[in-house]
């Protein structure tokens, strides 16, 4: 066969192509049809007409102040915060204490390895569903407020959740905060002389942070701590045992991975580099530091940021206990509205750009190293 | 140290290659290994009394709490109350509707029957040790007609189960199965599309595969189980087992799809070019020369995936299926076994850790015959 000019290969292309096309426009045409079918006979209404709407249903715990008048753009939006924040929580708890026990992995002790390796087995292996409902289990066999744990003084433990002092950020502390992340930025892009003077940035701004209240008249840190009234607690802010069992099941689950993680990248460093490095005297501090930590680095970015990736599709999950997240909004919003393909399309993209952010930041990460790589 | 140990056996020497002969094997006695690797600098004899002190308290009090002080046999959980410890009894009373969940009891035989099934695939796949792939997959593949046959009934004079009675452990095997069944397939299309040269196909391969992994599990599933009752006209239907085994399959192929486009991308693309030179099509270059080589080079990530398609088959709970960790719920939620929820997530989890580590271990006994065979 020979069409214009065209060769067998090519008239094979083309003729695929056009099959996979026709297959799909028919596909989207039939589903359409059927999906336009349904909408009609089950009455319900389209477009996003609904987001200007008030709900008439409250969510259960929110960043936001939320009551049942609340437009639902508005209720999306808490949901949206709620699972950014149980999200940062858990990346930021669950890294630091991967990052530590992989260090502590790192003593090369049989004993404490074969402890810290069935740890990390057990609870990886174990369905994240489990462990949620496992850890909310645990949290309704707390004590009462009357009876609450208390935890080193000011922190509260019992079945109505967990009472933590809480802080009213003053502007010292924000200046301050500033100040930090500017450093970690300028230190992340450029090395030598501009990260030194970046960490010396950052201490000095800690430094006048710590001092400041005694010797220069800053206002201090406002700290509100939990106290026994009554039958509750008054003040500090209370984490609902929902939030509590959901947070803990994340962190200790999403630990074994991420110790899993720093590990491989310790161990990605070639022994004879670190021998190499023991010949010429350096401290094994240093070594740690100057030798395998830059390179380790390197190969954890990428594992790390899928994993937080992960992290925030898994905290869709607090919604089997009740916790208000984007998709527990979502299925409420549809249970109360029909109008489940709108939903279902906002409630996609917005994970879509969450995870887009995630992996922006995982990338831009990858490229400012090449780029100091190379020089 | 090292030196006073005596050696063994020198291997002799192997091949060529001098460089690469393992290192003599050393005889220690005990007493010298266990000083040389936990107590050999002070930090780690520290570090060694510390582990074993708290290794010993927790031991002590899992221990007690486990097995001392618990209770293995009372009617109600009265019966337990008196015991400090664990409160195995609402395993033993209700073990049967946590295996198989609300599977009416006088046809109980034919679930125990199916993980029977399961476990013969499974001692056969272990026996012949993957090595007959084909086999392999066969009787997998006839373990899961077996299960429709005997779940539902219908046939051979059994009374007919619908799907949704069907509970416990063997949906759960089952709805792993069929989808990593119906999954594979797809995901080797998803991904030969997304580095082929078809634009329409990279397309629509790129867009699935980019659409659905931002989503969670969770949230696919619950739109699944809304949405395709919609796309679809009632007569396709595949009623809600069917939903949510296609859910599942699709989204393990997205992932899996990523996976095996690695493998590809790793074939050197002389290879390809070579092939072509040999006068082979696109097709026979793909299912000759570049997949069984992709699928080869991907086996650990596989086996890594399909340990969290298997732990994710827990998720199903949440569009109404009874699947394992469901039934287990059942099992205490709205009676007085209540306040000894924890035992029976505990158990649950040693049986998903009995299933993920048989699992962890087949796939790295198949990676380890592959290397050999290399």
């Amino acid at each position: 066969m020979n069409l214009g000019g065209m060769n067998r290969a090519q008239t094979g292309r083309l003729i695929a192509e056009a099959a996979v096309l026709i297959g799909l426009a028919c596909l989207v045409v039939a589903t359409g049809y059927s999906i336009r079918e349904s909408l009609v006979s089950r009455n319900i209404a389209t477009g996003f007409g609904f987001l200007a709407q008030d709900t008439g249903w409250d969510v259960s715990a929110a960043l936001l102040a939320h009551s049942p008048r609340d437009t639902y753009a508005r209720t999306f939006l808490i949901g949206l915060l709620n699972t950014l924040a149980l999200s940062l929580a858990t990346i930021i708890v669950a890294t630091v204490l991967g990052v530590l026990i992989a260090l502590v992995r790192q003593l090369q002790n049989p004993l404490l390895s074969w402890l810290i390796g069935g740890y990390v087995t057990i609870l990886r292996n174990v369905p994240l569903i489990v462990q949620i409902f496992f850890w909310y289990g645990a949290t309704q066999g707390l004590p009462n407020t009357r009876k609450a744990f208390e935890l080193s003084g000011g922190v509260f433990l019992s079945n109505r959740g967990l009472y933590l002092p809480s802080v009213k950020l003053g502007w010292p502390e924000y200046a301050m905060l500033a100040v930090l992340v500017v450093s970690i930025v300028i230190s992340l892009i450029w090395r030598h002389r501009p990260r030194r003077l970046a960490s010396g940035l950052a201490l000095v701004a800690v430094a006048v942070w710590l001092v400041g209240p005694a010797l220069f008249d800053l206002p201090p840190l406002a700290v509100d701590w939990p106290r026994r009234a009554g039958l509750n607690f008054a003040g500090g802010m209370s984490l609902q045992p929902e939030l509590v069992a959901v947070l803990t099941a994340l962190v200790v689950y999403n630990t074994a991975f991420i110790a899993e993680i720093v590990r491989t990248g310790v161990q990605s460093v070639p022994l004879g580099q670190i021998q190499a490095a023991q010949n010429i005297g350096l401290r094994q501090s240093r070594i740690f530091y100057k030798i395998i930590l830059p390179q380790a680095v390197r190969v954890m970015v990428l594992p790390l940021i899928n994993q937080y990736s992960n992290i925030t599709k898994a905290t869709a999950l607090a919604m089997v206990v009740g916790f208000t997240d984007l998709f527990s909004v979502s299925v409420t919003s549809i249970n109360h509205t029909g109008q489940a393909l709108e939903i279902v399309l906002l409630m996609t993209m917005l994970y879509f750009a969450i995870n887009a952010t995630i992996s922006l930041v995982g990338n831009t990460y990858a490229y400012f190293d090449r780029r100091r790589w190379k020089r | 140290m090292e030196t006073l140990g005596k050696v063994a056996a020198l291997p002799a020497a192997v091949g060529t290659q001098p460089h690469k002969r393992p290192r003599p094997r050393v005889i220690r006695s005990l007493q010298t290994q266990v000083r040389r690797v936990l107590f050999d600098t002070p930090l780690n004899a520290v570090v060694t009394v510390l582990t074993a002190t708290a290794i010993a308290i927790v031991g002590f009090y899992v221990v007690r709490w486990a097995f001392l002080d618990s209770a293995w046999v009372a009617s109600s959980p009265a019966g337990c109350a008196k015991a400090q410890g664990a409160c195995w009894a609402v395993i033993v009373k209700n073990w049967q509707g946590i295996l198989f969940g609300n599977y009416p009891a006088e046809q109980r035989w034919r679930p125990e029957v199916m993980l029977g099934v399961f476990g013969a695939a499974l001692v056969f796949t272990i026996a012949v040790n993957v090595r007959n792939f084909r086999l392999t997959l066969g009787v997998w593949l006839v373990s899961l007609v077996v299960f429709v046959l005997l779940m539902r009934g219908g046939v051979f004079g059994l009374q007919t189960i619908e799907s949704d009675r069907w509970g416990g452990i063997p949906i759960t095997i089952f709805v792993f199965l069929c989808s990593v069944t119906l999954g594979f397939p797809l995901a080797i299309v998803l991904a030969v599309a997304r580095t082929g040269r078809l634009v329409s196909a990279r397309t629509i391969s790129v867009f699935l595969i980019e659409v659905l992994r931002p989503v969670p599990l969770i949230a696919v599933l619950f739109c699944t189980d809304l949405l395709l009752p919609m796309a679809l006209p009632n007569a396709l239907d595949p009623g809600k087992l069917g939903r949510v085994i296609i859910c599942m399959g699709v989204f393990y192929a997205c992932y899996q799809a990523e996976v095996i486009r690695a493998g590809l991308q790793a074939i050197p693309h002389g290879q390809i070019e070579a092939s072509r030179a040999l006068g082979l099509g696109p097709l026979q270059i793909i299912r000759l020369v570049t997949l069984p080589q992709a699928l080869r080079l991907t086996v650990p990530a596989t086996v890594n995936l399909l340990v969290v398609a298997l732990k994710d088959t827990s998720l199903i709970v949440t569009v109404g299926l009874f699947d394992f960790a469901a039934t287990a719920t059942a099992a205490f939620s709205g009676n007085e076994w209540r306040p000894f929820s924890n035992e029976v997530y505990i158990v649950v989890a040693l049986v998903y850790l009995l299933m993920t580590l048989t699992l962890t271990w087949l796939g790295h006994s198949l990676e380890r015959r592959l290397a050999k065979n290399a």
